[in-house]
């Protein structure tokens, strides 16, 4: 195969639609607030250091909170990266490239910050690497941590090789008096002249990353939801809750990755290149995977809700009409009701519906995964008893709230920075595209067909 | 391993033997140079902070530490290993029980704990709607399929020889897997510093080396009170309970005996249809009930024991 | 966690010292009560193995007095059944159960105890036997199971583990020298 020609000159449209632009007022404005919020969220951990866990309202009952919930929250996100990059590549649907940069930063981020927020709920964080002289193969965590591990460095992978020839451009057009940048993107640019051999060898990487990143990603959240499914509590104990955890999980990334496609559409002006068509497909692909999600709730909750056995019962009742009744309903029906009907019309498939939309699945998905942990620990088999009343019930501290807000506002600095830095559309893939019309007009016909 | 364990064992001794020559420093003053004096090692130079029972810091020669007790005044006590040859097993008879506290209070008293605080709670419990309500202590259960032991992931928690699952606050991460695994709900964690024991109660809790110094940041549960029992004596709860609720002994032996009697074992259970808590989760306990017929005491309610109503009724499992 | 040298003579030591313990404590009685003396044998009788106390009174047998047998026990004394009273000849019986576990060897501390009262004042011999049923303890602590140590991981586990861990990372490896590849290519 030829290898692309990208035109280093203003006469290249992709060029200065596509390269890294400065921050603008709302752009600074922006990572400033994020940087707050990151700061406040330090100084609340500094404080859950030096007075331990009692800054949280975790107690011996509730001893998991909304650290984990956000951590299977990251997780659930990050299962998008191989959605876009490799279902779909693998599926051989064209659309996705403009999509595939978004969604694979989305992923690092979100597992990045997964494992940091793990970090963050032990009671004794100074002896983490306890994990690799100590550990046993024996403990759901341990899988976890080899799965998130591997998953990070393949994400990062899948990530970087195909920036290499947009990070050469990036090079190429930095001049020489700013050294740093210079030096920065001559660093990780690897010496990349664009031969045939080397784009050989890039196609070659992602191919071989695509198909490895898949059961990954698989893995990633099916062992996340054994750290729940392996014990006998209610709710938890349930063989369903691998694929449940999936399926979910591919929803909110689906959701995560429209919502950040839309922001940044429309604060970098993008529209040529990510179409109504895109949110017309993505929205298409979510409520194709709302739809998935809501079946296995419906399994997950009617099977022993039929049955009500007696704690299984308790918890439900909980859900269904008690306590958690309120959050319980409106996650359900906005995060999950809502977002199909709507986008089962073609208006509400148009950008902004479908923006709002995503919001309410990607919010929705958050506080779903607060139910799923929290409410369980409140139902032990041995009715909880003889301790001070505030144990009964969970509602986290401000510290907790810092802390998880600072964890989402760093992934969402993460993805800023990436996309100050580096092209967030793929300029060579794009141009490949471009070179290749014939392929392209193929795979609208396909598409209009189907 | 076992060189881990030494290790480990080493530097919880040497933790406790600070604790030991700190005490000692304020009481005697100056007298620690004598002491320390005496010892033929020379001075090494590096110092050590201790903390005094009265807050203040005390700066001595590391030296001055190591010679200054013996280790025969130290418990030799290995966290991973168990009393050889036994099976350590408990019964509990739900018909005696009339919610005294006196196991509690002696448990607290025995780890070192807070007043409103121990490894043993005493639920109320009431199998349906009809069914009269008794109460149930709950110990540690100390399984032999223990879904604790399982989900740890260093190895923090583990099986000994003798049938308890210990728990080493040294190795333990704070991820309290172990603490959601449990369906009896027998493990706490150490949220706060409060629990964390001074120089003095350091001290004083030297014989019982092997019991939780309660680690910030860490879990810990009922341990079956390994001191008493490495010394053939019964658990704390065991001789205080007043009405004689709790059986302790060796599996090994078939005898358990509550202080004043002693029995067989395979008889107690055949003659009182002991049973097991939750016995179809095949965590398979250590800890037998005796189920609360005849029962000695009228069931009478505490004001404020439990706090949320239509929580109490639940199977009791056999 | 084996057993290990150290702590089966650590365990010895502790049974020597018991012994020489209870023999001192059963010496002091006999002297503070002269007269009166229990002795314990060992018999059988219809294939039913017995334990036999005589308690005598200036060697003169005495009749109705209430003798308990025991077994020594970690945590306690277990009585076999209820107090005997001794007869004409000063005997009291008791039936040794068929099952009662002893130690490795099958040894067993047998008492013979009579309560304090005006006649003999306390009374207490101790005997051992080889009548108990052997017992072995049965560790299932180096097998290789869920709830083991580390090193004690189901082999099925570690394999599987191991063979995906080595998997992906020979191809993460594999991208990585491609990347290399990459870079040399680049500067040539």
């Amino acid at each position: 195969m030829e290898p692309v020609k990208i035109k280093l000159d203003k006469s290249n449209q992709l060029l200065t639609d596509l390269m890294p632009k400065k921050f603008n007022a709302s752009g600074k404005l922006w990572v400033g607030f994020l940087l707050v919020i990151v700061v406040i969220g330090f100084f609340a951990y500094i404080r859950q250091l030096q007075k331990g866990l009692v800054v949280t309202d975790m107690r011996d009952f509730t001893s998991w909170g909304i650290y984990i919930s956000n951590f299977v929250f990251f997780v659930a996100i990050s299962l998008v990266g191989s959605l876009v990059s490799a279902i779909l590549k693998l599926t051989n649907v064209k659309w996705r490239t403009p999509l595939v940069r978004i969604s694979e930063i989305i992923a690092v981020a979100a597992i990045f910050f997964a494992a940091i927020i793990i970090i963050v709920d032990m009671g004794r964080p100074e002896r983490f690497w306890h994990l690799f002289a100590y550990g046993r193969i024996q403990s759901p965590i341990l899988w976890d941590v080899i799965v998130i591990t591997t998953y990070l460095v393949v994400s990062s992978l899948l990530l970087y090789i195909p920036l290499l020839p947009d990070i050469a451009i990036c090079r190429d057009l930095t001049p020489e008096s700013s050294k740093f940048k210079k030096w920065f993107y001559t660093f990780f640019a690897l010496n990349w002249r664009g031969t045939a051999q080397q784009y050989a060898l890039i196609h070659k990487c992602i191919n071989v990353l695509a198909v490895l990143v898949v059961p990954l990603a698989l893995g990633i959240h099916t062992v996340t939801s054994w750290l729940f499914a392996t014990t006998y509590r209610a709710g938890w104990d349930s063989s369903n809750f691998g694929p449940y955890f999936v399926a979910g999980a591919f929803q909110a990334g689906c959701g995560g990755v429209i919502a950040v496609t839309y922001v940044l559409r429309n604060h970098y002006n993008l529209k040529k290149y990510i179409t109504t068509k895109h949110f017309d497909n993505m929205a298409k692909l979510l409520v194709l995977l709302s739809l998935v999600y809501l079946y296995f709730n419906i399994n997950e909750y009617l099977v022993p809700g039929y049955k009500m056995k007696t704690v299984d019962g308790e918890h439900l009742k909980s859900l269904f009409t008690g306590h958690y009744a309120p959050l319980f309903w409106s996650v359900q029906i906005f995060g999950m009701i809502v977002p199909i009907v709507v986008m089962l019309f073609k208006k509400g498939r148009a950008p902004l519906p479908v923006f709002i939309v995503s919001l309410m699945v990607v919010v929705g998905a958050w506080f779903k995964r607060f139910l799923i942990v929290v409410p369980t620990l409140l139902h032990p088999f041995i009715p909880i008893q003889n301790v001070p009343a505030s144990w009964h019930t969970y509602m986290p501290t401000w510290e907790e709230w810092a802390i998880t807000a600072a964890s989402l506002a760093g992934a969402l600095l993460v993805i800023t920075f990436f996309v100050r830095l580096f092209p967030i559309i793929s300029i060579w893939e794009m141009t490949e595209e471009q070179q290749t019309p014939q392929i392209d007009e193929q795979t609208n016909l396909y598409e209009a067909q189907a | 391993m076992d060189s881990k364990n030494n290790d480990l064992n080493d530097s919880r001794r040497d933790f406790l033997r600070k604790g030991f020559v700190a005490t000692a420093a304020v009481a005697t003053g100056l007298g620690l140079t004598e002491t320390a004096c005496k010892d033929t090692k020379s001075k090494t130079g590096d110092t050590v902070k201790l903390l005094s029972p009265d807050g203040k810091i005390v700066e001595v020669d590391s030296s001055m530490i190591n010679p200054a007790i013996p280790d025969s005044l130290l418990s030799n006590h290995n966290v991973r290993e168990g009393v050889p040859g036994k099976k350590f097993v408990m019964v509990i008879d739900l018909s005696r029980c009339r919610n005294a506290g006196k196991c509690k209070s002696a448990c607290s008293k025995m780890h070192y704990l807070p007043d409103n605080r121990s490894y043993i709670k005493i639920n109320k419990m009431q199998d349906s709607d009809k069914a009269a309500p008794y109460w149930m202590p709950t110990p540690c259960f100390h399984c032999d399929n223990p879904p604790c032991v399982k989900v740890c992931p260093v190895g923090a928690t583990f099986k000994l020889t003798d049938g308890i699952v210990a728990i080493d606050n040294e190795r333990c991460i704070g991820c309290r897997f172990c603490m959601v695994a449990c369906p009896y709900s027998a493990r706490v964690f150490n949220w706060d510093t409060e629990y964390q024991l001074n120089i003095t109660q350091m001290n004083e809790i030297k014989p019982h080396a092997a019991c939780s110094t309660h680690v910030t940041g860490t879990v810990e549960k009922c341990d079956f009170c390994p001191t008493n029992t490495a010394k053939n004596e019964l658990p704390d709860c065991v001789q205080a309970c007043p009405n004689g609720v709790f059986y302790f002994g060796d599996e090994v032996e078939d005898v358990v005996s509550n202080g004043d009697e002693t029995v067989r074992l395979s008889q107690l259970l055949k003659d009182k249809s002991g049973y097991r808590y939750l016995e179809d989760l095949g965590t398979k306990p250590r800890v037998y009930y005796l189920p609360p017929v005849n029962r000695q005491f009228p069931f009478k309610d505490v004001e404020g024991q439990n706090e949320t109503d239509g929580q109490t009724s639940h199977e009791s499992g056999h | 966690m084996k057993l290990k040298p150290n702590n089966i003579i650590r365990g010895l030591v502790l049974c020597c010292s018991l012994f020489v313990f209870s023999a001192q404590r059963l010496s002091a009685q006999d002297s503070t009560n002269a007269e009166a003396q229990i002795t314990l044998t060992f018999g059988e009788q219809d294939s039913v193995k017995q334990a036999k106390a005589v308690v005598t009174k200036n060697h003169t047998p005495l009749k109705g007095v209430d003798v308990v047998f025991l077994i020594k026990k970690s945590f306690g004394s277990l009585p076999l059944g209820d107090a005997v009273t001794t007869d004409d000849n000063g005997e009291a019986v008791a039936d040794f159960p068929t099952d009662m576990p002893g130690d490795q060897q099958g040894n067993v501390t047998v008492l013979a105890k009579v309560d304090e009262n005006d006649q003999t004042g306390e009374l207490l011999a101790s005997k051992s036997t080889n009548w108990g049923v052997p017992t072995t303890v049965k560790d299932r602590f180096d097998q290789r199971t869920l709830w083991g140590t580390a090193e004690n991981a189901p082999l099925t586990l570690v394999v599987t583990v191991v063979s995906l861990v080595a998997l992906v990372w020979g191809i993460i490896l594999y991208m990585v020298l491609q990347l290399g590849k990459i870079n040399r290519l680049g500067k040539a």
